[in-house]
């Protein structure tokens, strides 16, 4: 009897407090993504421990229906990449050292509708569609800056990743020169144009960037 | 026995006190979370339009410079005492200039404003997803709200999380 009632009160107990943490966790997870979120096709396992973050750095912006998201990719996790998915056996070493002159961003613009992309999302013709192939493409590029204090760098690298509509998504690459940044905060700016969104700011903090830097990656077997 | 007894007391006491908590927490979560905002306090301490106003005066500076330049030309014209239709000419194109950089300006300015709503009403509807508000209302003399309370008041957390989302922060 005495047992019973016990379990009873620990029963109510526990339930009374699960639903905060819930809700703390999910908060805690929002600034993070998985490389696994990111390409879901490759199935990617890092060493993540608790002194390191559980993903990479991420800001999220939803603006009427469409996604913006600025996720920071450290070099060592390209290098990884290009090393996974590579037949030639070129070291992993080699590769980092390749990918260690630029800091990488990857810049993912979601418009969330059906068989839609960037490139087509009004019925405009065909005439439209080619210039904002061109626009993103070519253009885009000049919108983006990294801003630090009031100083701006533009992009050393910028690739726009067609997939054809074959994704509601459009991926841009985007690298800036490591020895002109600072080791302070930096705020990627992104003018805007095509939906007129205007200014988009995403921030990340010197200490999130050294953090997902400390990520260590499982060499190929 | 009698120690038994007590205990069962104090047990069933706490099961009560619990289911009561437990009972709190779940009307609170049904319940619908409201708040007010004063919308001219948000829009003077939007981050946003003052960046962007910055944009607008510069452009503003542009147009008063060009049209200086040609007011200028126009009052030289007058002063060397040109025949009066090489003046008129002169004063058209003058006036003609002036209309399509007011144009310019009021495309920009809308614009603008459009992106700041854009962005605005994205935050804001961000801010009540997170913060599980069902409805938050606009307080300022146009709008149909006629009272709310001071406690309801979520301006200030609202200009905060807003300013803190264009800056890239969250």
């Amino acid at each position: 009897m005495r047992k019973t009632a016990a379990f009873i009160f620990i029963l109510f107990v526990f339930i009374s407090c699960s639903n905060d943490d819930d809700r703390s966790s999910q908060h805690e997870e929002l600034d993070f993504i998985l490389p696994s979120e990111i390409y879901p096709d490759k199935g990617y396992t890092l060493n993540f421990s608790k002194e390191k973050p559980k993903g990479f750095p991420r800001r999220h912006k939803n603006i009427e229906g469409v996604e913006y998201d600025l996720i920071y990719l450290p070099g060592d996790f390209l290098a990884w990449k290009e090393q996974q998915m590579s037949d030639m056996d070129i070291p992993f070493d080699t590769l980092k050292q390749q990918y260690s002159q630029l800091e990488y961003y990857m810049l993912r613009i979601n418009i969330n509708q059906h068989g839609k992309d960037l490139t087509n999302y009004s019925d405009g013709d065909p005439v439209d569609n080619d210039k904002r192939i061109s626009f993103l493409a070519f253009g885009m590029e000049k919108n983006i800056q990294l801003e630090q204090e009031g100083l701006t760098r533009n992009p050393a690298i910028f690739h726009f990743e067609r997939t054809f509509k074959i994704t509601p998504y459009n991926t841009f690459m985007i690298a800036f020169d490591k020895g002109t940044i600072e080791d302070k905060n930096r705020t990627i700016v992104l003018k805007e144009e095509l939906l007129n969104h205007g200014l988009l700011k995403f921030s990340f903090s010197e200490d999130e960037i050294l953090k997902a830097n400390k990520i260590t990656y499982k060499k190929k077997v | 026995m009698k120690k038994e007894k007590s205990f069962l007391i104090l047990l069933f006491t706490l099961v009560i006190a619990s289911s009561v908590i437990n009972l709190f927490h779940l009307i609170k979560e049904h319940q619908h979370q409201t708040g007010f905002v004063r919308m001219n306090q948000i829009w003077e301490d939007l981050e946003m339009r003052k960046e962007l106003e910055i944009q607008l005066e510069e452009k503003s500076r542009s147009i008063q410079s060009d049209l200086a330049y040609l007011e200028g030309q126009l009052n030289q014209k007058a002063r060397k005492g040109e025949s009066s239709k090489e003046y008129q000419q002169l004063q058209n194109a003058y006036l003609f200039k002036k209309s399509q950089f007011e144009n310019e300006y009021d495309e920009l300015a809308a614009k603008l404003n459009e992106q700041i709503d854009m962005q605005l009403r994205a935050y804001i509807k961000e801010f009540a997803q997170l913060n599980e508000f069902s409805y938050i209302h606009v307080l300022d003399p146009s709008s149909s709200l006629l009272y709310a309370s001071d406690d309801q008041d979520i301006t200030e957390e609202v200009t905060l999380y807003v300013n803190m989302k264009y800056q890239g922060l969250k």
